[in-house]
């Protein structure tokens, strides 16, 4: 394929020569990406930034199943932390690391930030500034999270309930978490609050709400959630710090104070931050099946529409955290009420997902085979959300591992599915590299069979009574959770899998194509790795999931569409 | 696999999902479980095996391509909101009528006050008797006044299928009526901290109102019922919560371990104290640190900062606590 | 956190840039309206995520005030309603002058525009002052938050609730200086007073707290026990110049105690009926005979529950407003520097509006702040 000349516009044509100038080799050097103003490059600071979060939360997750394989006493008796509270500081930073390090920036400030302006048809967001502040809050905010590790670790849970976090063993590793949190907070909101201002603000002509991706659509419904309960968050927090630090009495019970008040508090960010967590998610999944079906999306306006019904929701569900805190009946009932109305819009995702497929040409490339299983444990992780939303099944399963298993299908299932799918899925344009298909779907199978493993016999545990957070337990949970242990290594096996078959790409990956997948989203029209603008030319936006027209071109491992090949002006002259 | 699972399901009455069924809401709230348990296996089976099924049906090969069908229809969208919905609304009806039982104790409930500390439970009858085993009997509604001393907590009796978080500074209560003599386990089931997992103790279902009489006549007379002081001490050590935090070797567990004390005692050494200074071990000190622990804090405990029993232990029961700690130095160590 | 938020849309694009646009306008914007438009987009979505960061506090005060009316409505005395009216004034004048500065930037006239934020920056130094000097009085009183709560019986308020006990111990803290004048003084301290000292006390304090109820300032132990001195040193001065004269109370019948409402008030004036007198000689002597101050120390904890928590919400909610003050400062002084050097013009004043917007949200928090906190009726 040779470049031709149009109307006197040299016009690339999707090629595998790489582009002599793009935003990787832009400038050099690494001050030149610490302090970058460049979306592409933010977005791939904070993709590394969260891996080593996952990596680090990954490795107490570790630590604290293989504690868990065998109870401390009795036959066969193993214990490998040495007591209690180390182990509750191994479940606490994992849980915190895990929530406000890896899985609420994961797919909006990671791929969110290399994918928003690049499929928007801009050059970046509206504030790159703030946008390169933001990727600063969360690296002083994840130091602050090293420093509840240094001073004498964290034992409080991620949930940081009062009165214990008033008065556990360490004020400065409580103080240097919150904060920690509080400046992730931050991040998140400035994050958030960027995004909302990009797509409001900075459209390009054609590009109208209903012709956004579902990805920016469901980017958009995060950022709402973003910008409107994380606030909530840090004042909780600061006020948490000033309790412990102050003594001021609002939280604590000693002095007057009202423990409960923290957990409405608390959760009234949190619980939409599920959302923050699994709608991008759900955005990805629309964005891989409809590319890999070779068939326009299902119901548009339906998934749409379903993320922003279930970020509005998700603001009125807070109380289903606490059906046995000692709230009143009354509030129990209204809570459980508005809980079950986000059931709603999620199953609509799903079964316009699974219509998309109907009588399409479906490519099990790694990025589908994600896809394929968020839509299994993100099943598993909605229904088991049935009976705890149900309030007197709630009460039996609350605290127990059925929470535990539940919330795991949710953000692990939901949003790590999603993200390594995404990740997958835009890697080719991310690195300029593609990937070996036959690790990359092995990886993604071996890791869902670890995944399963680990975490549905926590299912059983918990309907049969073993509490959540226990260092110890009763001889007789220990099947479940030798499985369990044994599932979680078949999950690490996976992953590392997933790790080595990144990384060896960019060592001898083949050079990818500018589309490798046949998708009709703008970040496919421009090179890969994209130019330092994104676009030379302002692209044509139409509608994004027309996708027909793609041929696939053998010589390039990669779709061209011949009709608009002039549309595809790209970085590359 | 099979050898592992049936492992777990070993015990009377259990069945896959929950133990066994000892409260008269038990059944009930496990027939709303498998309501949806159903509901779930259905919609999970469906929408997973219909996606497997069109991945395997339309999957890519050569001379296969996509067919290009419509991508909306109303009626569809509009059919996939309305079952959802009424399913859901179906379970949040089912739900909400089980938990009005869970909330409401009927009148003459038999109340049981408790207070959760950490990491061990107090129940305290009618009577006053204290016991650190819940007790009750079959066919009498039994309600729970609970409150905390420290952090929260949470009591759960997983065979009741009830549960209720304990608050500092408020009460909170549930109640049960149970079906089924036999003893059950009840948790903390609200992190607590370092002995979370330890907080554990049983619950006590007697065949009858007479049964739980006996028990409580013999129960309540621990000095009455040992054999000796000294064994008299022994079960108190175990009733009173002493277990949480204090071993009877020389090994430290929260606190100090008794034997330390005991062998002072015997070589009539003193013990430093936290902040300087020492102490005497005798009677007078077991007493002391006993009734108001604060008052002499051995080097080493500062902040450990244990429950005062002031006004929760008769002082016949101080002496056998004493003589039994004094003892641990001479019986076979 | 706020001083590093201060208006986004400025962010100038280090990274190479279209040749046709003017300096002032980022790369990736089209054109100067996309970027005033987006900036102004930017700084609403964070005046909301201002508002609900502040929602938090403002519902725990609802809470609290809700669980506890009484509560609220005793401490509020300890808050001067004179500062914090004054306050208010002073940051509605900042906000002018900021609004107006906007205008000026939109004229392009540099000079007044930072004339004008040198105004605002003033006047917001001017917040901090006033209420620094109210923290300052806060903490000397005992009245600081959390830990730092732990008042002195002196310091505190008089109202209907706790008269009888802080009169009480106010006329002990008297008593041993009027002690000392008729140790020093004895013919004139008969001559002047022929009825036992208490009595004198009596109609002393009430005469004090007469007079107070009129002000608007609430009345403290320590008042009382100052004016009970003043009045008979005042009373031996006027003795001593005059040769005659007695003591004399002066009060209005009216008279009440800031709270205290309907017979206490009769009580308390100086001419009220010599029975009801006698009854409250009798109590304020009872107290007077066993106050010892430690012993007026623990009957002065019958002060409502969880007044330390009043003072822990007014200091987390005027505290945190006071941070945003301090980052309004900042960002104020960030664009009165770029007007300084004349960055602005008729196509390019948006950091200018940007900043006033966040001045005003910092202006209105604190409106709601002044009634909720100083005026609780």
């Amino acid at each position: 394929m040779a470049t031709t000349q149009t109307a006197g516009v040299e016009v690339h044509r999707p090629g595998v020569t790489p582009s002599k100038d793009n935003y990787l080799n832009h400038s050099k050097g690494l001050m030149s990406w610490l302090f970058t103003l460049d979306h592409k490059r933010i977005g791939v600071m904070y993709t590394i930034a969260v891996l080593a979060a996952f990596t680090l939360g990954g490795f107490f997750a570790l630590a604290v199943r293989t504690e868990l394989a065998a109870p401390n006493t009795g036959d066969g008796a193993w214990q490998m932390l040495p007591s209690g509270a180390v182990y509750n500081q191994m479940f606490s930073l994992h849980g915190a690391i895990m929530v406000f390090l890896f899985i609420i920036p994961s797919i909006p400030a990671a791929l969110g930030n290399f994918v928003l302006p690049i499929m928007l048809g801009v050059k970046d967001v509206a504030f790159p500034r703030l946008n390169l502040f933001s990727f600063h809050l969360w690296i002083l905010g994840a130091a602050f999270f090293l420093l509840a590790l240094a001073t004498g670790g964290l034992d409080t849970g991620w949930t940081f309930y009062t009165p214990y976090s008033l008065e556990g063993h360490s004020t400065s590793a409580v103080i240097a978490a919150t904060t920690g949190a509080f400046v992730l907070g931050f991040s998140s909101i400035f994050t958030g609050l960027n995004f909302i201002v990009t797509l409001h603000k900075m459209r390009p002509t054609g590009m109208t709400w209903f012709r956004m991706p579902l990805f920016l659509w469901g980017l958009y419904a995060t950022a709402v959630i973003q910008v409107l309960a994380t606030p909530v968050l840090g004042i909780t927090l600061l006020l948490l710090i000033v309790e412990r630090a102050f003594k001021i009495g609002i939280f604590d019970p000693s002095l007057g104070g009202d423990p409960v008040l923290f957990q409405h508090f608390f959760w009234f960010y949190s619980h939409p931050a599920v959302y923050i967590m699994v709608l991008p998610g759900m955005a990805i999944v629309s964005e891989l099946i409809g590319t890999f079906s070779r068939k326009h999306i299902f119901g548009y306006r339906f998934i749409a529409m379903s993320s922003v019904a279930i970020a509005i929701f998700g603001f009125f569900v807070w109380g289903h955290h606490m059906f046995t805190s000692g709230q009143s009946a009354l509030a129990s009932t209204v809570f459980s009420g508005l809980t079950f109305s986000v059931a709603i819009p999620s199953a609509i995702k799903v079964f316009n997902w699974v219509t998309t497929m109907w009588k399409g040409d479906i490519h099990l490339k790694t990025p589908m085979v994600y896809a394929l299983g968020f839509i299994l444990l993100f099943m598993i992780g909605g229904v088991t959300g049935l009976f705890l939303g149900t309030l007197s099944t709630d009460i039996h399963l609350h605290d127990t591992y059925f929470i535990v298993a539940h919330f795991h299908y949710v953000m692990v299932g939901g949003t790590l599915w999603a993200f390594l799918g995404g990740l997958h899925y835009w890697w080719p344009k991310i690195s300029g590299k593609m990937y070996s298909e036959k690790v990359g779907v092995t990886a993604s199978l071996i890791a869902l069979l670890g995944f399963n493993l680990t975490f549905f016999p926590q299912f059983m545990l918990g309907s049969q009574g073993m509490p959540r957070r226990y260092f110890d337990y009763l001889p007789e949970f220990q099947a479940y959770h030798v499985w369990s242990t044994i599932g979680a290594y078949v999950l690490l096996i996976g992953l590392v899998m997933v790790a080595y078959n990144l990384v060896m790409s960019m060592i001898k990956g083949k050079q990818a194509p500018d589309n490798p997948w046949g998708s009709n989203t703008l970040e496919w029209k421009c090179s890969s790795p994209p130019p330092h603008h994104n676009f030379e030319h302002q692209p044509t936006v139409g509608d994004p999931y027309d996708i027909e027209g793609y041929v696939y071109e053998p010589s390039i491992d990669g779709y061209v569409r011949p009709d608009e090949a002039a549309v595809e002006t790209a970085g590359r002259s | 696999m099979n050898g592992l699972l049936s492992l777990a399901l070993q015990g009377a009455g259990q069945s896959f999902w929950f133990p066994e069924q000892a409260s008269t809401v038990a059944g009930r709230i496990d027939a709303v479980f498998y309501f949806i348990l159903w509901v779930s296996i259905i919609s999970f089976v469906g929408v997973v095996g219909v996606t497997l099924w069109f991945a395997w049906k339309y999957r890519a090969r050569p001379g296969h391509s996509a067919v290009k069908t419509s991508s909306h229809d109303n009626t569809l969208e509009v059919t996939w909101t309305i079952i959802p919905t009424i399913l859901v609304a179906g379970m949040f009806w089912v739900g909400f009528k089980g938990f009005l039982d869970l909330r409401n104790a009927p009148e003459g409930s038999y109340q049981v006050n408790v207070t959760a500390q950490k990491w061990s439970w107090e129940f305290q009858y009618p009577n006053g008797h204290l016991s650190p085993e819940l007790h009750s009997w079959v066919g009498q509604p039994t309600r729970l006044l609970m409150t905390s001393t420290d952090v929260l907590h949470s009591l759960y009796i997983p065979s009741f299928r009830v549960k209720q978080d304990v608050v500092p500074g408020r009460y909170t209560s549930l109640w049960w009526e149970a079906t089924k003599p036999g003893v059950y386990n009840l948790f903390c089931t609200e992190y607590c901290g370092d002995q979370h997992s330890a907080m554990i103790t049983k619950c006590v279902v007697h065949e009858s109102k007479e049964a739980f009489d006996a028990w409580m006549e013999k129960d309540a007379d621990i000095i009455g019922n040992s054999p000796s002081l000294v064994a008299a001490g022994e079960t108190l050590y175990n009733r009173k919560g002493c277990t949480q935090c204090h071993l009877t070797t020389a090994e430290t567990l929260k606190g100090p371990g008794f034997l330390v004390l005991s062998k002072a005692w015997a070589d009539g050494k003193a013990l430093p104290l936290d902040g300087g200074g020492s102490v005497m071990p005798d009677e007078n000190y077991v007493r002391e640190s006993i009734l108001v622990p604060g008052a002499k804090i051995r080097d080493g405990f500062k902040g450990v900062n244990m429950p005062a029993y002031q006004g929760r232990i008769k002082d016949d029961e101080l002496g056998a606590i004493s003589l039994y700690i004094q003892s641990l130095a001479t019986d076979g160590n | 956190m706020s001083s590093t938020q201060a208006p986004p849309a400025a962010a100038h694009v280090a990274h190479d840039d279209h040749h046709d646009h003017p300096a002032h306008l980022a790369h990736h914007f089209d054109d100067e309206e996309q970027q005033f438009d987006a900036g102004k987009l930017g700084i609403w979505l964070f005046l909301v995520t201002e508002i609900l960061f502040f929602s938090g506090l403002f519902c725990a005060y609802s809470i609290w005030r809700h669980e506890h009316p009484e509560v609220f409505l005793y401490s509020h005395y300890y808050l001067s309603t004179f500062w914090g009216a004054l306050n208010t004034c002073v940051l509605l004048i900042s906000s002018l002058t900021a609004a107006w500065a906007v205008r000026t930037a939109q004229l392009g006239d540099n000079r007044k525009t930072a004339l004008l934020l040198g105004l605002t920056i003033l006047c917001a130094f001017g917040f901090l002052g006033i209420k620094s000097i109210e923290y300052g009085g806060k903490f000397a009183h005992g009245t600081g938050p959390g830990k730092f709560f732990n008042p002195h019986p002196e310091h505190m308020i008089v109202t209907a609730e706790n008269y009888t006990v802080l009169v009480g111990h106010a006329g002990h803290m008297a008593e041993g200086r009027l002690a000392e004048m008729q140790a020093e003084h004895p013919e004139e301290f008969d001559a002047l007073f022929h009825e036992s000292r208490e009595h004198v006390l009596e109609e002393a304090l009430a005469a004090k707290a007469a007079s107070m109820s009129t002000e608007k300032d609430p009345v403290t132990v320590a008042d009382l026990s100052d004016a009970v001195r003043a009045e008979v040193e005042g009373a031996i001065d006027a003795d001593h110049a005059a040769h005659g004269h007695g003591f004399e109370a002066h009060a209005a019948p009216e008279a009440h105690v800031p709270g205290a409402h309907g017979h206490e008030g009769d009580v308390h004036a100086a001419d009220a009926h010599e029975s009801s007198a006698e009854v409250e000689h009798s109590r304020i002597e009872k107290a007077m005979l066993h106050h010892e101050s430690e012993v007026v120390l623990s009957e002065y904890e019958e002060r409502p529950a969880s007044v330390r928590t009043f003072f822990s919400i007014y200091f987390a909610m005027t505290g945190l407003h006071g941070i945003h003050v301090v980052a309004g400062i900042i960002a104020i002084g960030w664009v009165m520097r770029r007007a300084m050097r004349g960055e602005f013009n008729p196509g390019y004043f948006g950091a200018v509006d940007y900043v006033a917007l966040y001045w005003h949200l910092v202006d209105l928090i604190w409106i709601y702040l002044f009634p909720l906190l100083y005026l609780i009726h």
